[in-house]
């Protein structure tokens, strides 16, 4: 397991600044869980040391977020400089990538579900509408992927409306914290054509008063 | 290279030649259990249907340097796009991204260039001989860019790559930015790289810009070749015998700050150092 136990350990060193901090400090136990030979360790200690870590460390970030960018822009707009922590604290749970951008997208949604705390200190009062505005734009992207596939409908409902939330969404936190709370439903329609986005209150029998509100052009 | 915001080019007076594409930007991977795994994306094909210009294919994920075999849908799926588009060549790079993790395997978030050691000849070198029989088409090997550069490695880069290509009969895709990139930030003389190469292997040439990333200089593609590039070129077109085409790298992202006249202007440099070369090639044959 050397080398392969060698190469997950300098994908660790770019994925954790902290990890190359605490190699610099000589706090070597941060090895203890690679299985390594005397020269990768000491490898790993040289590559920690090098001038260029900090670039690989930061082309990492460049890298992982513009996947996430690719599937969720609304809502890494909507939390401006504070999806910081929240990637941070996302890449040392899941320090290794997934190339296909939809299920990276899928693992960070999971991780947030897992772990609200970290979107309610980054959103404050906008946290509610932030979670929405994640699952809707989760959805939709589902719902372009599965337009290779054929027809199929899905129904998922929201605290805030859905056609509001994707129009504010990059005017920030505090517009996104103002937002009237309700009970929406959105329905989407996926077809190979595209796909069809509908909203409307549920009103009391559960049923939504459906509206057009967008189209795959407007909003892919 | 092949993305939307060149489109217009494609189409002009003294637009490119032919087209290196990314391959992975074209196909959505549905995943292992998928069948098919590899579909169209629809709007990218759409860019190449429109034109018809040669192509070659040019892939990111092969991982050829990873502890862990290649994945032999990604591989397939080389293949099927190369016959598909009748690609002269296709080619990845020294390096990899995929991990042998607990959960199976994942990728790095990026690629990274391993230690030029024996080991890891003694894996590409079967794997890139496994490729050929499958693409039955050339195969090059990219010099890859990198922020750590392993000085105990058990082979210096040239050698690695000359014996890399002979004994697995790959060609090599000279990226003479990525050279650029790893001699400015290590301190070593590009010109010296390349007096240790056989550049009979070289049948493709990558030229690109970068730019400044945590106080080293980055392979970002960022526009035009910086001049040391250039002189690179000018110094080795004409030094390999086998070369075919000469490649502009560039990221759309970038192309609102650089302008499309810029991008045109450095094909039109490019491509006047090319009877230069061809005679200098010609010359020594
Ligand atoms: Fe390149």
């Amino acid at each position: 397991m050397s080398l392969a136990d060698f190469q997950r350990a300098l994908a660790a060193l770019s994925a954790s600044p902290q990890m190359v901090r605490d190699l610099r400090a000589g706090r070597r136990s941060v090895l203890d869980g690679f299985d390594l030979s005397p020269r990768e360790r000491a490898r790993l200690q040289h590559a920690a040391n090098a001038p260029g870590m900090a670039a690989q460390c930061s082309l990492y970030r460049i890298m992982r977020l513009a996947a996430l960018n690719a599937v969720l822009p609304r809502t890494l707009a909507a939390l401006g400089s504070a999806v910081g922590p929240l990637v941070e604290a996302y890449w040392t749970s899941c320090p290794l990538h997934d190339l296909r951008f939809l299920p990276e997208a899928e693992r960070f949604v999971a991780f947030l579900k897992r772990h609200p705390e970290l979107l309610a200190h980054a959103a404050g009062t906008a946290a509610d509408a932030v979670s929405d505005l994640l699952r809707i734009e989760f959805a939709i992207a589902r719902a372009h992927r599965a337009t290779l596939r054929g027809a199929a409908s899905t129904v998922t409902r929201y605290r805030y409306r859905p056609s509001a939330l994707l129009e504010a969404a990059a005017a920030g936190l505090g517009v996104l914290a103002a937002l009237p709370r309700g009970r929406f439903q959105l329905r989407i329609e996926t077809a190979p054509a595209g796909i069809t986005l509908w909203e409307g209150p549920i009103d009391t029998a559960g049923q939504p008063s459906t509206m057009v509100i967008s189209t795959r052009r407007a909003w892919s | 290279m092949a993305q939307p915001a060149f489109a217009p080019l494609f189409h002009a007076n003294g637009g490119p030649d032919f087209l290196a594409v990314i391959p992975d930007m074209f196909l959505d991977d549905a995943g292992p259990s998928a069948n098919p795994r590899f579909r169209d994306l629809h709007r990218m094909i759409g860019l190449l249907d429109a034109v018809e210009l040669p192509q070659v294919a040019h892939h990111l994920a092969a991982s050829l340097a990873s502890a862990v075999e290649p994945d032999p849908d990604y591989v397939e799926a080389m293949a099927n796009w190369a016959d598909r588009w009748n690609c002269a060549w296709v080619s990845d790079h020294l390096a990899f991204m995929e991990i042998a993790a607990p959960g199976g395997a994942s990728t790095a978030g990026l690629a990274l260039t391993p230690p030029f050691d024996r080991q890891i000849l003694d894996l590409m070198v079967p794997r890139i001989q496994r490729l050929l029989a499958r693409l039955r088409r050339p195969f090059l090997i990219e010099n890859s860019a990198y922020f750590v550069r392993f000085e105990d490695s058990e082979l210096d880069e040239p050698a690695f790559l000359n014996e890399l290509c002979a004994r697995s009969g790959c060609g090599l895709l000279l990226d003479l930015h990525n050279l650029y990139v790893n001699a400015v930030n290590f301190g070593f003389d590009p010109f010296a790289f390349l007096g240790g190469l056989d550049l009979s292997r070289v049948v493709e040439i990558h030229i690109a810009g970068g730019c400044e990333l945590e106080g080293v200089w980055s392979d970002a593609h960022a526009g035009p070749p910086p001049e040391p590039v250039w002189a690179l070129l000018d110094a080795c077109a004409r030094r390999c015998p086998n070369l075919r085409a000469v490649t502009f790298e560039m990221h759309e992202s970038w192309l609102p700050e650089v302008g499309m006249d810029a991008v045109a202007a450095t094909l039109a440099r490019a491509r006047a150092l090319w009877p230069a070369a061809a005679a200098g090639r010609r010359g020594r044959t």
